[in-house]
């Protein structure tokens, strides 16, 4: 049996191993900071000397994390103010998150992540170049963001034509009154998807950038519930509980409209007879959870968060007798909900229960 | 990157005697500082003899000083040498100067290692203007 290491020896084992950590993080071609609970950088590896300090890890230390995010723009190159709720310093104060943006002359993808271990407050930044891949995917977000502001223009014109023929129908053939109510109703749908296209890749392209604050969920819900005008028989309940009432979320008026929007949207298309819809809203933890039940058909085709990804119709809610959807309504929802802080799922499927249940979280803001 | 360690850099630092000095061993601990540096900074000649590098720095700084120099004992490369920083430096009565500092290493013939330093306070009484060189 070997003799237990002395203190100088296990001095330099542990220096040795530290120095390997060191090594290896250097290694890295993703910056790191770890920033403490004051603000200023307390480690950094060489990507981030690299990128912040021209090489010399030792003097990004003490540097507040403001001065190294400024100037910062998004995605779409409209630069962000200090204060600006796109900013990262905004959103890392809501905890993990990310986003691209383009900093010191580059499109990084940054991440940031609260580290609770050395104490509380402590953050690790990351921050790495864009792949090939996720740049090219930037360019296609771009050219899609461009194609649907393009296109929304001459579509308003046809749809303004087709609508002053109607007018004069009764100076049609039989034939011909037909023919323009296919397309009408084609071009309502083109119309519905072009509004929703510009909706997500404006988000994508941080053309647009949700302005959020904090806002009592319970009051803006019960006064949203009490607007909405549904078909006739149909139901749309609203429950509240009481815990729930006092709870913040950082969130976006105009968002949260088009999101609740697209749900009922959802569950008045996708359903046989009135459709019956309850809202529960309920404090979980350190979030808000709503609930968003419906008895339309449901959805059973897995995998089931598909509903969530762009242009994904479903086939068992094709009718003959329906137009379709665009398939970008729940995905545009979710990407609203996440520009916000929360998210939106679909909760399981619950046997011989008709309909869906969509589930939306938004982390409660401290008091 | 044996290029970074220019023999006879140490003493040449050293004989730069209007300026603070201060030397360390492969440990990182310090084995010499002039009168200078002792006059500057405020510490009794010898105080900080034994004691680790990371006493004249500002707490904040500690753990990059510890992980930067156990990386430099492996790797035997460090990007803070032969060029002037701007440092925070911790004199005796806890308070901090800003001050250049210009940093060497020297790797002897028995394989032993020697990092000294000049410091040039850049705030306080014997602030000083004008760039360092080594």
């Amino acid at each position: 049996m070997s003799a237990a290491p002395g203190q100088g020896e296990l001095l330099a084992q542990l220096r040795q191993s530290l120095g390997l950590l060191q090594v290896a993080f250097d290694a890295a071609t993703e910056a790191m900071l770890i920033v403490d609970p004051s603000g200023e950088v307390r480690w950094a590896n060489q990507a981030a000397a690299d990128l912040w300090s021209d090489g010399l890890a030792i003097l990004l230390v003490g540097r507040r994390l403001e001065q190294l995010l400024d100037p910062i723009a998004n995605r779409g190159g409209h630069p962000l103010a200090l204060d600006a709720p796109g900013h990262p310093l905004h959103q890392l104060k809501a905890g993990d998150g990310g986003g691209v943006f383009e900093l010191r002359g580059k499109v990084l993808r940054l991440e940031w992540r609260v580290i609770p271990e050395p104490g509380e407050g402590y953050q690790l930044l990351l921050a790495r170049d864009l792949e090939p891949q996720e740049q090219a995917l930037q360019l296609q977000r771009h050219f899609l963001n461009q194609l649907a502001h393009e296109l929304h223009t001459p579509l308003a014109i046809v749809s303004g034509s087709l609508s002053r023929l109607q007018a004069k129908a009764t100076e049609l053939g039989q034939k011909s009154r037909l023919w323009l109510g296919q397309a009408r109703e084609e071009t309502s749908r083109l119309g519905r998807l072009i509004t929703s296209l510009m909706a997500l890749t404006d988000l994508d392209t941080g053309r647009r950038v949700l302005c959020l604050e904090p806002r009592l969920l319970a009051p803006w819900l019960r006064q949203w519930h009490s607007q909405q005008v549904v078909p006739e028989a149909a139901e749309l309940e609203l429950s509240i509980d009481p815990a729930a009432e006092a709870a913040c979320i950082a969130s976006d008026v105009q968002a949260l409209e088009e999101v609740l929007a697209q749900l009922l949207d959802n569950s008045l298309r996708y359903g046989d007879g009135p459709a019956q819809i309850k809202l529960i809203l309920r404090l979980r933890g350190d979030q808000l959870q709503l609930s968003w039940f419906d008895r339309g058909w449901g959805i059973t085709t897995e995998p089931r968060a598909q509903v969530f990804e762009r242009f994904v119709r479903l086939q068992e809610h094709r009718r003959p007798q329906q137009v379709d959807g665009a398939g970008l309504g729940l995905a545009l929802a979710s990407e609203l909900i996440s520009a916000m802080g929360g998210s939106l799922q679909l909760a399981p499927q619950v046997a011989d229960q008709a309909g869906v249940e969509f589930v939306l979280f938004w982390p409660r803001l401290a008091d | 990157m044996a290029s970074q360690w220019t023999p006879g850099a140490v003493a040449a630092l050293r004989q730069k005697e209007d300026l603070p000095f201060v030397r360390a061993d492969a440990s990182g601990d310090i084995v010499e500082t002039n009168p200078r540096f002792d006059e500057v900074y405020g510490w009794q000649p010898g105080a900080l003899i034994g004691q680790s590098l990371a006493a004249i720095l500002p707490s904040s700084f500690r753990e990059f000083h510890h992980a930067g120099f156990a990386r430099f004992q492996l790797t035997e490369s460090s990007k803070v040498v032969n060029h002037p920083l701007t440092l925070a430096t911790v004199c005796r009565d806890g308070s901090e100067l800003q001050s250049e500092h210009y940093i060497v290493a020297e790797k002897y013939a028995d394989g032993s290692w020697s990092f000294a330093a000049t410091l040039r306070p850049l705030e306080g009484p014997h602030a000083s203007s004008g760039a360092a060189s080594p």
